[in-house]
């Protein structure tokens, strides 16, 4: 009984879900066909859940759902849409069901009469309709001869028209084309009507027609068959008018009771659109004329023709048509309106799907009798409107189908394999040795695991859709209950994201949602005085975005005013004025997210209080996710929450501090410092804070040893005390340390180790219950080598050293920090014992290498590449290095900008990796540019140009003077010559200077555009070689400003940019000449060309 | 005093003798690597990796007052079941036997009250004393262990010394 009732809860919850989208839906719709498969969908999940609480023996709630069913039930035939206070009151009856479902047990005990009059009363009304036949001719007589259209409309002012139908069309059909009046006309439905009924009937009773109600028209007997005609479409296949077929009609068999069927609403707007059929009664022994015998109809006709066959001697047969031109001589004995065509041909599309839709229906109603073998005429039907619409719908039902899952289950699998995985990492450790078979046995472990982690964290991943569906009812509500008109756009839906993330984005996403709506959105009167639609638009989206994923709340509204929000947080005292001038926009607005901070004026019951964004805060902090806003006044706001794709396995840095390991979740790190022992970069002291000059910003540093030993928050004396034992102290003289520089809620800080042992997945686990209090750890894992490790909280580690905030400015000056000084760079070992990097700029590509492929020549090694036959190099012949174990297959970089077909001989490729290459100075090896620490290991950054003059035995000067013959005019050589370098890469700064200096040349370089024309001022160079994507003063303006103050010596444009593009601007701006960056001949060539060039001219004045 | 008899898990620490209920024990380790824990009150000596699941490792001698007594490298770790607090234990230099008392040799010191207990006298862990044959047993209750720690976090937070 327990599991039942859990499956049950599980099961009604699906079904409220489904019910409240389909009344959604149908409350947009009015389409009737449309409303009709909605209404069977709504039907069919209150009917199930109706059945389940019947069956467990929950009466009430099996009362109420009865009461909704039954008022839907109503709606059934899709002839009268649920007004919408009908939908009104099925919501909150469904938010009844969905708050006593999820306690079944006290379900009994819930008043639901309040619910179930509501309901109760709805449906009376519906069903005090009033049926009608009126005679048209009478109305008409009655007004003054006013056409049909008129009856229409003036019905439609008193009530919704259900079933319409004209009935009494002559029978004679020539009368039709004679125009003649029929006397016998009449109009014939049911009234719902909006107001009294009363009224209604009072209106309706002098032209009622004692005829008898004309909706019970298929008691037919037996040697009689009706038929039916769809007329639209019938007129476009066959472009015959329907003068021409009635008089086919009347020539082969005697009509009765002919009527028009008319589609069910609308009428307002004249005769309704779409179909019109036309439908008698004919003698058991005639044919309609229209069969096989009529060319160009016979596929129309054959489609439904299952249907006609299938009802056996209650044929009924049915020719589906549709037209413009068809409708004008059957509205033509009673309206003189021309206009009452036009609907339809606006409808176009939506007819086909009707007519195809009726068959269906009369197919169902003559279901009992229809052998099962028939084919179905929506299968032989093709129209994609309809098919794809279909399909979706059947796609729904199926997923919701799939298999059902105990969360907890899945949570131990989970679990299972996080451990299964820290066997794996042992394993590693422990054969690490190994050699042989079971090296290939712990390979194939090792992958096996790696996919079993990620399928089971991918059972784990539901589409965002899941949380996103709820909102679209919520937005709907909190807008009539805000006099707001709101359209809201879903974007993203299907993208995954973990079961627990997605549960806990929930509150925050509501509250985003209901702020943008509440404060953000205008009324329509404001919005259209505004100048903007009147409906407000609000876009929630969804994208993955590295490991993350994006969630956006956009609306179109008022915006936030950051006047607004330094003028309040000024007035409440949350920061002094002094303060707040300082601040970014951007930090501004994350100054609504503190508690107490509200520029509503008016508190509502929605929002307003000022408390719901600092809960937001610190939901979306708990899940390790980042919020920021960005607004523009008048304009609307922007909401971006980043959150983590799961919770349970993260990417971490493992470091040490005194022999202890931690770890340090990835995704917070921006990169790694290496602070070595008497290098030139320390750091300094700024007040009560160690900080560290990063790129020239400063950041704050946190030792994080200081941090684990000192229990207690710093105090200000703390602080200082810990300040005065580092300065104290002259530093650990032979040790290198590392400053993780980390990224926190918005603040970056460093994080000084001892260590960095390394980067693993780990597994978290939440931090035992009664470490709770421990703010600076946020959690545990197993490491490999079975030993459990804390996970360090960033947050936590700042808030407990007190650590102060980088300003805003600064901050935003870093995080927007020039595209170009970020690289990607191949990471590859050749002996086991050093880590090399090569910028994947210089590298054409990467090789397997065959070993057995290779020849040699004495000592060296080629292989045959693209035709060429290459030169092997290996790398301990030239530098200082390790020698790699023989492996049969290694691999082959092949270098960018080298005219010798040389690769580079690697061991094992590890990865690619972005990152700000700042390289510290190499050790003596020349053949090294300069040493960085790449996931924690040191690399050497290869220098792909020295490494080849050594490959090829081309000495230093004679590689570097390949100058054409025509230049080598003797002066050159004797002069000292000064070149003036702009770049503010350091790494292709250090590249290119390394190209260009010899013996003769004085490199000077500049940072930047605005460096250079320092630099100009100070000295005289020859020439002046500039990068063009720079901060502050870029190439382009650099250039130009130099041309202005008169310097003439040649500027030589670098860049990595397509040169056609550039060219001309590069012309413009007064650039002599243009070349690629890394192309180490070229460069050279080209410099040596403009360095001639300037010393001529220099001659020659 | 009720004449039943009842199991406790013995175990010494500096050279006292002690012993919980044994319905009250999960399981006993040999594990003694714990990785230490920064900030935690000294109370705790670190967390363990018992097949796959992390336990909280108490010290059972700093539990009970006993300073500088650390515990000897075969010391050995009594894991609680998950109803006396969330995978934790506490780590004793030896564990004895299993011996059962009955009511008549035990003699309550503290009531069973739950309300909130002055873990600054550490006696609150002594819930009885068995006058076995040979010596005194002294019956904890490891349902404030874990309360003690939290308390003592506490203190360090607002005021304790650093």
């Amino acid at each position: 009984m327990n599991q039942h009732r859990a499956e049950f809860i599980v099961e009604s919850r699906e079904h409220l879900v489904q019910f409240e989208r389909s009344l959604l839906a149908l409350e947009k719709t009015r389409d009737g066909e449309q409303s009709k498969s909605l209404i069977e969908q709504a039907l069919r999940a209150i009917h199930s859940l109706k059945g389940d609480s019947g069956f467990l023996g929950f009466t009430k709630l099996r009362g109420l759902a009865h009461a909704m069913e039954s008022l839907l039930e109503d709606y059934r035939d899709g002839t009268i849409l649920p007004s919408a206070e009908v939908i009104e009151a099925l919501l909150a009856a469904g938010d009844r069901l969905a708050a006593m479902v999820e306690d079944p047990d006290h379900s009994e005990l819930s008043d639901i009469t309040d619910v179930v009059d509501r309901l109760l009363t709805l449906e009376g009304s519906r069903r005090h309709s009033i049926p009608f036949d009126i005679k048209v001719s009478e109305w008409q007589r009655s007004h003054g001869n006013r056409s049909l259209v008129e009856l229409f409309r003036e019905l439609s002012t008193l009530g919704a028209v259900g079933n319409p139908r004209l009935s009494g069309v002559p029978e004679q059909l020539e009368e039709w084309t004679a125009g003649t009046r029929a006397d016998e006309l009449r109009f014939s439905g049911i009234l719902v009507a909006h107001g009294s009924s009363e009224h209604a009937s009072q209106f309706l009773m002098p032209f009622q027609s004692e005829k008898h109600n004309p909706t019970v028209v298929n008691s037919e007997r037996h040697d009689k068959k009706q038929v039916s005609v769809q007329l639209t479409l019938w007129h476009r296949e066959t472009g015959k008018s329907l003068t021409e077929l009635f008089r086919d009609i009347d020539r082969s068999c005697s009509v009765q009771d002919p009527q028009l069927i008319l589609p069910d609403h609308h009428l307002a707007g004249g005769l309704p659109s779409g179909l019109i059929e036309w439908r008698g009664t004919i003698n058991a022994g005639e044919e309609l004329p229209l069969g096989e015998s009529q060319p160009g109809l016979t596929t129309r006709i054959s489609e439904p023709a299952p249907v006609q066959t299938a009802t056996g001697d209650e044929t009924q047969k049915t020719v589906s048509e549709p037209d413009q031109n068809s409708a004008k001589p059957q509205t033509a004995p009673t309206s003189q309106s021309g206009r009452s065509s036009d609907p339809i041909s606006e409808l176009a599309p939506e007819k086909t799907i009707l007519s195809e839709q009726r068959i269906v229906a009369e197919k169902r109603i003559n279901a009992d009798k229809v052998p099962t073998d028939t084919v179905s005429p929506r299968e032989t039907v093709v129209l994609p409107e309809m098919t794809s619409g279909r399909v979706s719908v059947k796609n729904d039902t199926e997923r919701t189908r799939s298999l059902r899952i105990n969360v907890e289950l899945l949570d131990r699998l989970m679990n299972l394999t996080g451990e299964l995985t820290l066997i794996r990492n042992q394993t590693q450790v422990a054969f690490a040795e190994e050699q042989g078979e079971s090296r290939t046995l712990i390979q194939r472990l090792n992958n096996v695991t790696s996919e079993l982690q990620e399928t089971v964290l991918q059972t784990r991943m539901q589409p965002v859709g899941n949380l996103f569906g709820r909102f679209p009812r919520m937005v709907r509500d909190l807008a009539r209950q805000l006099g707001r008109e709101v359209e809201m756009v879903t974007v993203g839906q299907e993208v995954e994201l973990d079961k627990t993330v997605l549960e806990r984005l929930s509150d925050p996403l509501t509250h985003l949602i209901r702020n943008s709506i509440d404060h953000g959105l205008e009324s329509p009167e404001v919005r259209v005085a505004a100048g903007k639609p009147r409906a407000g638009k609000i876009l929630l989206s969804a994208t993955p975005a590295d490991g993350q994923v994006c969630i956006e709340i956009r609306d179109d509204g008022r915006g936030i005013d950051p006047v607004a929000i330094k003028s309040r947080a000024a007035a409440t005292g949350l920061r002094t004025e002094a303060e707040l001038e300082r601040m970014s926009t951007r930090e501004l607005f994350s100054l609504i997210l503190l508690p107490g901070f509200s520029t509503a004026r008016t508190v509502t019951d929605v929002s307003g209080r000022g408390v719901g964004m600092d809960v937001v805060k610190t939901n979306v902090e708990e899940l390790e996710g980042h919020l920021t806003i960005d607004s523009w006044p008048g304009r609307g706001t922007s909401m971006v929450l980043r959150v983590p794709l799961t919770l349970a396995i993260v990417p971490c840095l493992i470091v040490t501090v005194d022999q202890d390991r931690f770890a340090v979740p990835q995704r917070e790190l921006e990169e790694i410092v290496c602070l070595h022992p008497n290098g030139k970069r320390t750091l300094e002291n700024a007040f009560d804070t160690e900080v560290f000059r990063l790129r020239d910003v400063l950041l704050p540093v946190i030792r994080l040893k200081d941090v684990l030993t000192h229990r207690r928050p710093f105090t200000a004396s703390e602080k200082a005390e810990i300040l005065g034992r580092h300065t104290m102290k002259s530093e650990d003289t032979n040790r290198i340390s590392y400053i993780l520089v980390l990224r926190s809620s918005g603040k970056r800080l460093g994080l000084l180790v001892d260590q960095v042992e390394g980067r693993e997945e780990i597994v978290v686990k939440p931090m035992h219950p009664a470490l709770r209090q421990l703010a600076i750890f946020s959690g545990a894992t197993l490491m490999g080598d079975g030993r459990v490790s804390l996970i360090a909280s960033v947050e936590g580690i700042a808030e407990h050293a007190r650590c102060m905030a980088l300003d805003g400015d600064e901050l935003q000056k870093t995080t927007t920090r020039d595209p170009h000084e970020v690289h990607r760079v191949l990471l590859f070992e050749y002996g086991a014992d050093e880590q090399f990097a090569l910028p994947l700029i210089q590298v054409r590509r990467v090789e397997m290498l065959d070993m057995s492929r290779v020849e040699h020549v004495g000592q060296q090694e080629f292989v045959t590449i693209d035709g060429r036959s290459t030169r092997i190099l290996r790398l301990s012949d030239v530098l200082d290095v390790s020698t790699p174990e023989d492996s049969s297959t290694m691999f082959l970089i092949l270098p960018k900008f080298v005219p010798e077909p040389m690769g580079i001989l690697a061991n094992r490729i590890i990865d690619t990796e972005s990152l700000a290459i700042e390289l510290q100075p190499p050790g003596g090896d020349r053949g090294i540019l300069g040493t960085a620490i790449i996931r924690g290991r040191l690399s050497l950054f290869l220098d792909v140009q020295r490494l080849r003059e050594f490959t090829f035995g081309i000495s230093h000067t004679t590689a570097e003077k390949p100058e054409p013959p025509e230049l080598a005019k003797g002066i050159r050589s004797l002069v000292p010559r000064s070149i003036l370098l702009v770049d503010d890469t350091p790494f292709f700064r250090e590249i290119v200077r390394r190209y260009l200096t010899d013996d003769q040349t004085a490199i000077v370089t500049a940072v930047d555009g605005q460096h250079g024309m320092e630099m100009l001022s100070t000295q005289h160079f020859d020439l002046v070689v500039s990068d063009i994507e720079m901060p502050n003063m870029d190439g382009w303006q650099f250039c130009r400003l130099a041309r202005e103050k008169g310097y003439r010596m040649p500027f030589l444009a670098l860049t990595s940019l397509a040169k056609a593009d550039y060219e001309q601007q590069a012309k413009a701006c007064g650039f002599d000449d243009f070349e690629e960056k890394l192309d180490h001949d070229r460069l050279k060539r080209k410099v040596l060309q403009w360095l001639e060039y300037s010393k001529e001219r220099e001659i020659a004045q | 005093m009720s004449e039943r008899e009842t199991l406790y898990c013995t175990f010494r620490t500096a050279d006292r003798l002690f012993g919980v209920r044994v319905l009250d024990v999960r399981e006993v380790t040999t594990e003694s690597r714990f990785t230490k824990i920064p900030h935690a009150p000294d109370e705790v000596l670190g967390l363990a990796n018992i097949r796959g699941h992390i336990f909280l490792a108490l010290n059972l001698a700093t539990l009970l007052g006993i300073r500088d007594h650390s515990p000897p490298a075969d010391s050995q770790f009594v894991i609680f079941k998950p109803a006396v607090g969330p995978a934790f234990g506490i780590v004793v230099d030896q564990v004895g036997d299993i011996v059962s008392v009955s009511g008549k040799q035990t003699e309550v010191l503290s009531p069973d009250d739950h309300g909130v207990p002055d873990f600054s006298d550490r006696s609150v862990f002594v819930s009885s004393v068995c006058k076995l044959d040979q010596q005194l047993l002294i019956i904890l209750d490891p349902y404030r262990f874990l309360p003690c720690v939290e308390n003592s976090i506490t203190t360090i937070l607002n005021t304790g010394p650093d």
